[in-house]
């Protein structure tokens, strides 16, 4: 397992979806829409600019960071025969699919530090350090359904098809979410649609934390209710899956 | 067209004892149908410790298929497959089976040098990295990314991935396919070495002087059916047609055909080619006959022949 995770990351670090998508782009947008709302004046209470699209940007990033690892990988390893061959070396496909989710996981977290030093750096950005621990670590844990969420899409989808349908659903999801809008000036339809997607509830988290205020009870259920729907739906789809042709 | 080894009892759970006594795969009653298609009509095979064995046959007649249960990537339709006394996928999780497929890439981004650290992790005893580079031959591309591999080195880093947890039993379907003729030899002078330390091999291939050279054992199979089994010699000498040539001046060399023995002859120009069950009831008969006949060749059967000749009659069967 340890020597399948280690290849496994081996792997994310080469790849340019991850670098560029899930580092580079949630810290350009930061720059982009930091640099035109970050300062403007907020209500009392609410948080300013600076911090909130820092919280949702990291989302951003660490979301597609669960995704790129689990998703179209597990589709291109499917379709290309590597998880035929690896059925020929004595690992479990049980203890992949673990070794997966936890990449997956493990590479979330500097894409979500990534943007919070960036808020640091060019937007001064300052939180008390136990904001910034329990911030990022909840925000963190907020992204892990993704990592099931990629499975669930590596084995729906083929080589052809997972990166488009990744890449169209992580967007769907995140602009729902209030990743891209503030959940303040969102219609209020799709605030609703939103407030049931774990990419809105992740954010929650962060924005919470960093406002001083503690996480909801509902914020939790959300986002293990979603965990649970995934992990269900993979183990639902994995025999299937594993017939690779 | 069974051998006449004797029938080890099944103490298939060790594979140590005398060699040729423990069976290490035993294949009973096994088919496979795709859709419509009977890719394997009916396999019964029986390998036992120390053989190594090649599996021939023409394209399509079934060898990937009984590879592939083999290795319990596919279960058969009717029959049983086991390895060591248990199922194929078993025996791979205890380290038991090293394998080689022709088909599938290997895990892409990684390099082969971390690809080897990875493989050799999984396996309980793994082979010592630096013996694993020099018996695959590896050592010039340690460094390169796996997906950015010849066809060649690549059949090179499946066979490191086959052998690096140094099992009992490997299993290779056509190992040198997509190699030069040089690493084929290089590949074969390896497997030498690493075979004579006491490990079973099966290997599919279609390359007839591959299988002459290295196995102990051969398996033809035709049309998804075992249509023959046992050494080169077993073989030639059950099957094989030794020939007999020489140049007439009659004016039907068909007659010739009509000699005892003759089971087909071929004609060129004036040169005769008689194919016999019984060279020396032939070339009695040859001799007697007072048809005009000069410079005689007799030749033993070749392998390339037999097999031919083999895959046709168990084709038209």
């Amino acid at each position: 397992m340890k020597g399948y995770i280690r290849a496994e990351m081996l792997r994310t670090l080469r790849d340019p979806f991850y670098v560029f998508q899930a580092i580079v782009v949630p810290i350009g947008f930061y720059l982009l829409f930091a640099g035109l709302y970050g300062s403007s004046p907020h209500a009392p209470g609410t948080l300013p600019g600076k911090v909130e699209i820092m919280v949702a940007q990291a989302i951003f990033g660490g979301i597609w960071a669960c995704l790129i690892v689990t998703g179209p990988r597990i589709a291109a390893d499917r379709s290309s025969g590597w998880l035929r061959n690896l059925q020929l070396l004595p690992v479990s496909p049980w203890a992949t699919l673990v070794g997966r989710a936890l990449t997956a996981i493990l590479f979330a977290l500097p894409a979500i530090c990534a943007v919070c030093l960036t808020g640091v750096i060019t937007h001064g950005v300052q939180l008390s350090t136990g904001q910034w621990i329990v911030g990022i670590l909840l925000m963190w844990l907020g992204v892990w359904p993704f990592a099931v969420f990629g499975i669930v899409l590596g084995y729906l989808t083929n080589a052809d098809t997972a990166y488009g349908v990744t890449t169209g659903l992580y967007f769907v999801i995140s602009a729902l979410g209030g990743l891209w809008i503030p959940p303040a000036i969102m219609p209020e339809g799709m605030l609703a649609i939103g407030k049931l997607l774990p990419s809105y509830h992740a954010a929650d988290l962060g924005w919470l934390v960093t406002n001083n205020q503690p996480p909801t009870v509902t914020n939790a259920i959300v986002l293990m209710a979603w965990m649970l729907v995934f992990i269900l739906v993979a183990a639902l789809l994995a025999p299937r899956a594993a017939r690779t042709r | 067209m069974e051998t006449t080894t004797s029938v080890a009892p099944s103490q298939a759970q060790s594979g140590v004892g005398e060699p040729g006594t423990d069976v290490v795969i035993r294949l009973r009653g096994v088919t496979k149908r795709y859709g419509t298609v009977q890719a394997v009509k009916g396999i019964d095979l029986e390998i036992r410790h120390g053989e190594i064995v090649a599996l021939l046959g023409p394209n399509g007649a079934g060898k990937t298929t009984a590879l592939t249960m083999l290795l319990g990537l596919l279960l058969p339709t009717t029959g049983e497959v086991s390895a060591f006394g248990v199922a194929p996928a078993a025996a791979i999780s205890q380290s038991r089976i090293g394998a080689m497929l022709q088909e599938g890439k290997l895990m892409p981004g990684v390099k082969v040098g971390e690809f080897l650290d990875f493989v050799r992790s999984l396996h309980p005893r793994p082979l010592p990295k630096a013996e694993l580079v020099e018996i695959a031959d590896l050592g010039e591309v340690l460094n390169r990314r796996i997906d950015r591999l010849s066809g060649g080195q690549t059949q090179r880093v499946r066979f490191a991935m086959a052998i690096a947890g140094d099992p009992e039993l490997l299993i290779l379907d056509e190992p040198t396919a997509a190699m030069d003729v040089e690493s084929r030899r290089a590949f074969w002078a390896n497997m030498h070495r690493y075979a004579a330390q006491g490990h079973t091999v099966l290997f599919a291939t279609h390359y007839l002087e591959e299988a002459e050279a290295f196995a102990s054992r051969l398996v033809i199979i035709a049309q998804g059916r075992i249509i023959a089994d046992g050494t080169v010699h077993d073989i030639l000498e059950r099957y094989g047609s030794p020939r007999l040539a020489f140049t007439t001046t009659a004016p039907s060399p068909s007659d010739f055909a009509q000699l005892p023995g003759v089971q087909r002859s071929t004609v060129q120009d004036d040169r005769v080619t008689l194919y016999t069950r019984d060279t020396d009831a032939t070339v009695r008969a040859l001799v007697a006959s007072n048809l005009p006949w000069h410079a005689l060749e007799v030749a033993t059967a070749d392998l390339e022949e037999t097999f031919i000749t083999l895959v046709h009659q168990g084709g038209v069967q």
